[in-house]
């Protein structure tokens, strides 16, 4: 949830970063799998919590 | 009244770790010397440096003189616990925060004997939109080539503490840049290893799925001997095997929608680039499988969504209490739509895909890392040029492993660098190249005045 006082804010940071995103190729094979941030080897923080360890 | 430095000298009398280590062991100096010139170069410079957030003199005095690092005082970004210590990573979010655990990479630290110092300049959590930060609860830190312009962000401080001599080494943490753009502003050496080498945990994250630890050191051989300390590897030895044979492939071009790099940039590359023809390397030109500029989109979309994910809570519970730059990106992840944020991460990894075929002819990539000289603090669009306009997105999309190193110095003595990129795991290939062109060139031996 955006707070209100900043909702014009968002929404022009929201055009910005979708322009952004709609320069990305989309021509991927149907089979072409994201990248997962929560179990790749590319993870770099994904375990990380506050003073959580191990 | 600030002045600006614009001064340096050759005849500084602060050690590399590699000297102080030699010192040492010849008897020529004793930890306690090492570890009190680094306090009087606090003492004397971070009231206008501002690059050390919290000292811990006490602590480092007590650290034991044993094991590989001894008598090597080092600093960590404020970003990562340190038991007894603050962490508030220059956010008002955290006031007051203290950890209660060393995170791991601080305990790996702690074994090797080396003094920890203190905490670290850092940008609000680690993250921001590129301009430095003036509205946050600590200074900005300030470049000691240049006392106006930028020390590269976010691990602000680290880059600074280590040309300055405040410590010998420092660690910071590392999304699209946070560790390698401080040691190119800064003239320092800077180092990301394969994801998972060095571990995150313990502190706190910024993109979850970019975010690494990273040394910030003097030299790259500098670098070689605290991961070496760390790790048990054995970079230093790999890396002095020299150049010859290496396979390195120049990138020069950003591709569309960046600029070419800065003419002083520029001319240091090439000329750098003969150095380590000269040594054996095999030059070669290449391309990236997809451009700089493309790679930075998908980071910039991967990072606003994940941060957003982080500081969804605190965005919607106590916005006024965060910095813009940190707020301005936290509303903008939340405009991210989940089909947009798989866009970018189905780039990644068909782009992690292809590099693991272009290291099939390549060794090693030679590329800029930013395309600017340090900008001046607060001067837009300068600042956020600097860390907008790079090529540093795609070792951090891809997870390689990433080195800059300084390659020189411009007119008005500002440093210059590039960056070393290579496949995971073959680090070893990473440190032959700026060993072998740190030994051939005469560019460490400048520090700031």
């Amino acid at each position: 949830m955006i707070p209100p006082q900043y909702a014009a804010r968002a929404a022009e940071l929201a055009k910005g970063i979708t322009a952004i995103a709609a320069r990305l190729p989309r021509d991927w094979p149907k089979e072409h799998p994201p990248a997962n941030p929560a179990c790749e080897a590319t993870t770099g923080s994904a375990k990380t919590g506050e003073q959580k360890y191990g | 009244m600030i002045t600006p430095v614009h001064t340096y000298c050759m005849q500084s009398a602060i050690p590399t770790v590699a000297g102080a280590l030699t010192a040492m062991a010849e008897g020529s100096t004793r930890p306690e010397d090492i570890l009190e010139a680094c306090l009087t170069r606090i003492a004397a410079q971070n009231g206008t440096l501002h690059a050390v957030h919290h000292l811990d003199e006490a602590g480092a005095r007590a650290t034991r003189d044993t094991g590989a690092l001894a008598g090597i005082p080092w600093g960590i970004k404020d970003n990562f616990d340190v038991a007894g210590l603050p962490c508030i990573a220059n956010s008002r979010l955290r006031a007051g925060r203290m950890a209660t655990q060393d995170a791991p990479i601080v305990s790996m630290l702690r074994q090797t004997g080396a003094p920890l110092i203190g905490k670290l300049a850092t940008w609000e959590y680690g993250t921001g939109t590129g301009a430095e930060h003036f509205d946050l609860p600590n200074p900005p830190a300030r470049n000691p080539w240049d006392t106006e312009r930028f020390t590269g962000g976010s691990s602000t401080g680290a880059g600074v503490a280590v040309a300055t001599g405040m410590t010998l080494f420092a660690i910071g943490s590392d999304t699209t840049g946070s560790v390698r753009l401080p040691a190119a502003a800064t003239g320092c050496c800077g180092v990301l290893m394969t994801p998972g080498v060095l571990p995150m945990e313990g502190g706190l994250p910024n993109t979850y799925s970019m975010d690494r630890p990273g040394p910030i050191t003097w030299t790259a051989e500098d670098a070689a001997i605290v991961l070496d300390a760390m790790l048990g590897t054995q970079l230093r030895a790999a890396g002095s095997a020299g150049a010859t044979g290496l396979r390195v492939a120049v990138v020069r071009d950003p591709g569309p929608g960046l600029p070419t790099a800065q003419a002083e940039l520029a001319a240091a590359f090439e000329a750098g680039l003969s150095v380590l023809s000269r040594l054996g390397a095999r030059i070669t030109e290449a391309k990236l499988p997809w451009t700089a500029s493309t790679c930075l989109d998908a980071a910039r979309v991967i990072g606003a969504a994940e941060s957003a994910s982080i500081h969804e809570e605190e965005l919607r519970k106590t916005p006024e209490l965060m910095g813009a730059a940190l707020r301005d990106k936290l509303l903008a992840g939340m405009g991210v739509s989940a089909v947009d944020y798989l866009a970018a991460q189905r780039l990644r990894r068909a782009f992690s895909d292809a590099m693991e075929r272009f290291w099939d002819a390549h060794d090693v990539v030679l590329c800029f890392g930013t395309l600017h000289l340090p900008p001046r603090l607060g001067v837009e669009p300068e600042s956020s040029n600097y860390t907008m306009e790079t090529m540093l997105t795609p070792a951090s999309l891809a997870g390689l492993p990433a080195l800059v190193q300084c390659t020189g110095f411009s007119e008005a003595g500002l440093p210059l660098h590039w960056q070393i990129m290579t496949r995971q795991g073959n680090e070893a290939a990473m440190f032959r190249a700026a060993m072998a062109f740190e030994g051939a060139t005469d560019w460490r031996s400048r520090r700031p005045a």
